[in-house]
């Protein structure tokens, strides 16, 4: 009954024709364009001329690493003989200097006059803080120092007016005499201490990495025998690329306040989709009828079998996952500004594993499942990739920093085996995010 | 574009898979060696690009429709319907008796490839074409100027 009307259903409809618009060929005309992608060298050199372009403008900008200088003055004036007290004043006076970017000159204001000279070395002084960044003492007048600077000998000697005293009250006219000298050419005297953090010994800091990438990866199929290239061809119309995901683990040492170097595990995933149609399928419909039949009055059994075989097509739909378990050897420098900072990195991916799920097709075009063990095609372990990034950090507090990254994965191998008769590589980019925590 | 509107539920879905599985078929034509048979080639293609489309969303909540009633159906019945009738019929079925008739009733598919393809049972798949012919015996019932 089911089959009778399945089949007037069917012998009903399958002649049936509809009018297709004519906007519809005008539409898959439009799609079947072929497309004009642009081949991965040009992302390449795209990405270093950013990474170039970019690095020296950060380099050229004006650096804000400030530090901060008093300059201290330290008086004793005898200001009546019969009156032996001795009054004492102090000024501090605040500057704020770019060490990354030193003016020419640099201006130090001493708004109370001394009754004597200015001394050679309370300028020597003021200049020993600019070097060292940290408040000196109240006490910091260096003695014996010596100034060298030519610029700072012709003003180090200035002609202050004799003060006045108006009633009982002290008068001392305002002036502001200006000390200039070349912050270039000046030696240091070497009796002045430097501030620690300043000297040439840094401790290294350690410091872990967490980071996340997603991009995408372009694959690259290339024929390494004669007469592949319609293999290659197969291939490349049944495999598409979709996305490729990286997360790492990173321990490493901050060499400087610039340089880094970590390494630690990392693992990536490579999605593609299957798509295959194939033409030649077949398949197999055994019927088998058994009978009852009285001969004669007695019961015989007839069994007859008829085996179908169908020939038809068939689609084979499947998601492909390439795994890598590798561990990034990695080196970093950082241009600081502020709390911004721009990062470029390099080093290599050293691939320990190389897992495959999904289908291909073999070289003789038969569909070949990844997951079955022993197949022989992929290579167990991928070899070395050379990786470059160019990032963003933002310093979140002192010892914590998020990343932005730019990565580029060049392989330096196929992933196929030796004799398979196509060299199958990915050429990952990446966009993420990274969190660095220093110890 | 027939088997297209067997599949979709009104014609914009169909010009849709048509528009679709054209592109793929230009975008695979490589893979046709010439040695089967081209229409069946192309069937399948659109057939694929049919279910690609209805699989991305979910089955449709199936409605219990006439499953106490035996329907019984005479051939002629069938024959007094038109071509477009009987498409229009097909269209109407909730989305997951329409896929399961089609591919069994129309395009030959087996249960088990049935299931492979829409991710669902051999069990699933049975039942629903079993529910697609009782609807569309009533329906067609419905509409048959007999009934009528």
């Amino acid at each position: 009954m089911n089959a009778m009307f399945d089949k007037t259903i069917r012998d009903k409809i399958i002649s049936h024709e509809a009018e297709v618009p004519t906007q519809i060929w005008e539409n898959v005309e439009k799609a079947i364009q072929p497309d004009h992608a642009r081949p991965a060298l040009f992302w390449i050199w795209l990405s270093l001329g950013v990474a170039v372009v970019a690095s020296t403008i950060f380099m050229l900008l004006p650096s804000a690493d400030t530090v901060q200088v008093y300059t201290h003055q330290r008086e004793t004036e005898h200001l009546d003989p019969k009156d032996p007290q001795i009054k004492q004043e102090e000024s501090n006076t605040r500057q704020t200097l770019d060490l990354d970017n030193p003016p020419q000159k640099s201006v130090v204001e001493i708004s109370t006059p001394p009754t004597t000279h200015v001394s050679s070395s309370e300028a020597s002084a003021s200049t020993a803080d600019s070097r060292g960044h940290q408040p000196a003492s109240t006490s910091a007048v260096v003695p014996n120092s010596k100034f060298s600077s030519p610029l700072f000998e012709e003003h180090s000697s200035i002609e202050l007016p004799p003060k006045t005293s108006v009633g009982s009250h002290l008068h001392r006219p305002k002036l502001v005499p200006t000390l200039e000298f070349d912050l270039l050419t000046y030696k240091l005297d070497p009796q002045i201490e430097v501030c620690p953090t300043f000297g040439p010994k840094q401790s290294l800091r350690p410091f872990v990495e967490f980071g996340a990438l997603a991009g995408y990866p372009i694959k690259q199929l290339r024929t390494n025998q004669d007469g592949s290239n319609d293999y290659v061809d197969l291939r490349r119309s049944t495999e598409y690329v979709r996305f490729s995901a990286s997360a790492n683990i990173l321990a490493g040492l901050d060499l400087s306040e610039k340089i880094e170097v970590k390494s630690g595990v990392g693992y990536t995933r490579l999605l593609e989709v299957f798509d295959f149609v194939d033409e030649s399928a077949s398949r197999t419909i055994t019927n088998i009828v058994t009978d009852t039949i009285i001969i004669n009055g007695q019961p015989t059994i007839r069994t007859d079998t008829s085996i179908i075989t169908e020939y038809g097509q068939r689609i084979k739909l499947s998601q492909n996952r390439y795994s890598l378990i590798e561990i990034p050897m990695l080196m970093g420098y950082s241009f600081r500004h502020k709390k911004h900072s721009m990062i470029v990195q390099g080093g290599a991916f050293l691939n320990l594993a190389f897992r495959q799920k999904g289908d291909i097709l073999d070289t003789s075009s038969q569909i070949l499942n990844l997951k079955a063990r022993g197949h022989e095609y992929f290579l167990n372990r991928a070899g070395l990739d050379i990786a470059a990034a160019l990032g963003y950090q933002y310093r979140l507090g002192p010892q914590d920093q998020l990343r932005l990254l730019f990565q580029y994965r060049h392989p330096l191998e196929s992933v196929a085996l030796p004799q398979i008769p196509i060299s199958q590589k990915y050429y990952q980019m990446h966009v993420g995010l990274a969190l660095k925590h220093n110890f | 574009m027939s088997v297209c509107l067997r599949y979709a539920r009104n014609r914009a879905d169909a010009e849709d898979i048509l528009q679709d599985g054209f592109i793929r078929l230009f975008q695979n034509i490589r893979q046709y060696s010439g040695k089967g048979s081209f229409e069946g080639w192309m069937r399948r293609i659109f057939v694929n690009a049919s279910l690609k489309k209805y699989q991305a969303k979910k089955w449709e909540l199936e409605l219990p429709v006439l499953e106490n009633h035996d329907e019984s159906i005479d051939a002629t019945a069938i024959s007094m319907l038109t071509e477009k009738e009987i498409l229009d019929l097909i269209a109407s079925l909730p989305k997951g008796y329409r896929l399961v008739f089609n591919m069994y009733v129309i395009e030959g598919y087996a249960h088990k490839e049935i299931a492979d393809l829409l991710g669902i049972s051999e069990a699933t798949s049975r039942t629903q074409l079993l529910k697609a012919r009782k609807q569309l015996q009533f329906k067609i019932n419905q509409l048959s100027p007999v009934q009528r």
